[in-house]
């Protein structure tokens, strides 16, 4: 797992957000793209790109991308 | 002696509600996006008055005429809905009477969801066979736009009313099995209405609306669902049921004919279609008309891939329905 991939995996899936826009201290939840639909898309990535269950507890205690990262690289380990 | 699926018919509500009268209230969901998140363009409401066991009871005389099938014959009635029309008595007693079923039949209501088809199946099957009744009617009607707030575009997006009826008898050819069941009460917060039975008679007096960690408006009267929530049970279980249930039937993936999941909408189906690696050929999506239809939405897709030639005779078909309790269940089938 890479943290650039990972930005830019996270940058599809919000809406309407240009590529090279988002970085690893970016607090999702302030996006004014923020909703139920950002949620599922990135759960839905999380698990094709990484293989990895997202849960929405665990999502909820993450703030910035890259803490999301740190959390998921815990795991795939 | 086996039990199997005889014949299907469904009905739909007249009064449509398009994408474009959704988006005209939001605007910032336009129809197009509607359409594209969702893959529903449709979905059929119920008029005040009309109740679940209204459109369960034209699903049945479509049933009786489609098929030539004498109300006479049928011995029992499954009844599945959340929208029952009172707390008792029980609605299939009420349909035993409208439908001129005899007085020798037994009759009751079961409450899921997404699940019920499956597990209506299951239970018309262990009735027929064992032979404690020969042909059973399974009804599974639902009308969650009577529970759905104005103000939820999400959940008036993705569902419509409809009913659906089935006939379940012995069978030379076809079966149904076997099964796979599983429930999680951990999530029956993520999809429900909360006032309205005992639990709660009545929202308290006076509650505000709470907006959620997404942005969704929340009244307890109302239907809300938890969609992250419910998408990380679907991923995580529908899987786990595919898988056991190759396993019980000894079929490898290719054996599998079709499959035919709970439509709950295009996401979670394209999600679910590429996380197992199914060819679209065997994959059914049903739910652009008429939208996600609670525990209809199985046999709605299935008449239609009988009738388009998608699914034939000796097939090997895979049901699975999952959501609301949180419930799934699934099963093979062959007509």
């Amino acid at each position: 797992m890479n943290i650039d991939d990972f930005v830019r995996h996270f940058e599809g899936a919000v809406d309407d957000v240009a590529a090279g826009s988002l970085n690893p201290q970016t607090r999702f939840r302030d996006l004014s793209q923020w909703s139920s639909l950002v949620a599922l898309n990135i759960i839905a990535m999380v698990d094709t790109e990484y293989g990895v269950e997202l849960s929405v507890e665990e999502l909820r205690k993450c703030q910035s991308i890259e803490e999301l990262f740190q959390l998921l690289s815990g795991k795939k380990k | 002696m086996k039990a199997a699926i005889k014949a299907i018919s469904y009905y739909l509500p007249p009064r449509i509600e398009t994408n474009l009268e959704i988006s005209r209230e939001f605007p910032e969901w336009s129809a197009d996006k509607i359409a594209e998140k969702t893959g529903i363009f449709e979905r059929h409401i119920a008029d005040e008055g009309v109740c679940a066991s209204d459109m369960g009871a034209e699903s049945a005389k479509l049933l009786f005429t489609e098929h030539g099938i004498d109300p006479h014959d049928v011995d029992f009635i499954l009844f599945c809905t959340q929208s029952p029309d009172y707390f008792l008595p029980t609605t299939a007693c009420l349909l035993q009477d409208r439908l001129g079923i005899p007085q020798t039949a037994g009759a009751l209501d079961f409450n899921l969801g997404c699940s019920g088809y499956v597990y209506g199946l299951a239970l018309a099957a262990g009735l027929v066979e064992t032979r404690q009744a020969r042909s059973v009617l399974l009804i599974t009607a639902e009308t969650y736009s009577k529970f759905i707030s104005p103000e939820d575009k999400t959940v008036r997006s993705l569902f419509g009313d409809a009913a659906a009826a089935t006939l379940v008898a012995a069978s030379e050819t076809g079966s149904v099995g076997p099964f796979v069941f599983g429930t999680d009460g951990r999530g029956g917060e993520h999809l429900i209405v909360k006032t309205g039975g005992l639990r709660h008679r009545q929202a308290a007096a006076g509650k505000a609306a709470v907006v959620d960690e997404f942005g969704n408006v929340r009244r307890d009267n109302c239907l809300y669902m938890n969609g992250p929530e419910i998408l990380v049970f679907t991923l995580r279980i529908v899987p786990q049921v595919v898988a056991s249930l190759r396993q019980k039937s000894g079929l490898t993936e290719d054996q599998v004919d079709h499959y035919i999941f709970h439509q709950a909408n295009k996401y979670m189906l394209d999600l679910l279609r590429k996380k197992l690696k199914i060819p679209p050929e065997k994959f059914c999506e049903h739910l652009a008309g008429c939208g996600n239809t609670v525990s209809s939405t199985i046999p709605i897709a299935l008449y239609h891939s009988l009738k388009a030639g998608r699914i034939r005779e000796s097939n090997r078909v895979m049901l699975v329905g999952f959501g609301v309790g949180l419930s799934w269940a699934g099963c093979m089938i062959q007509l």
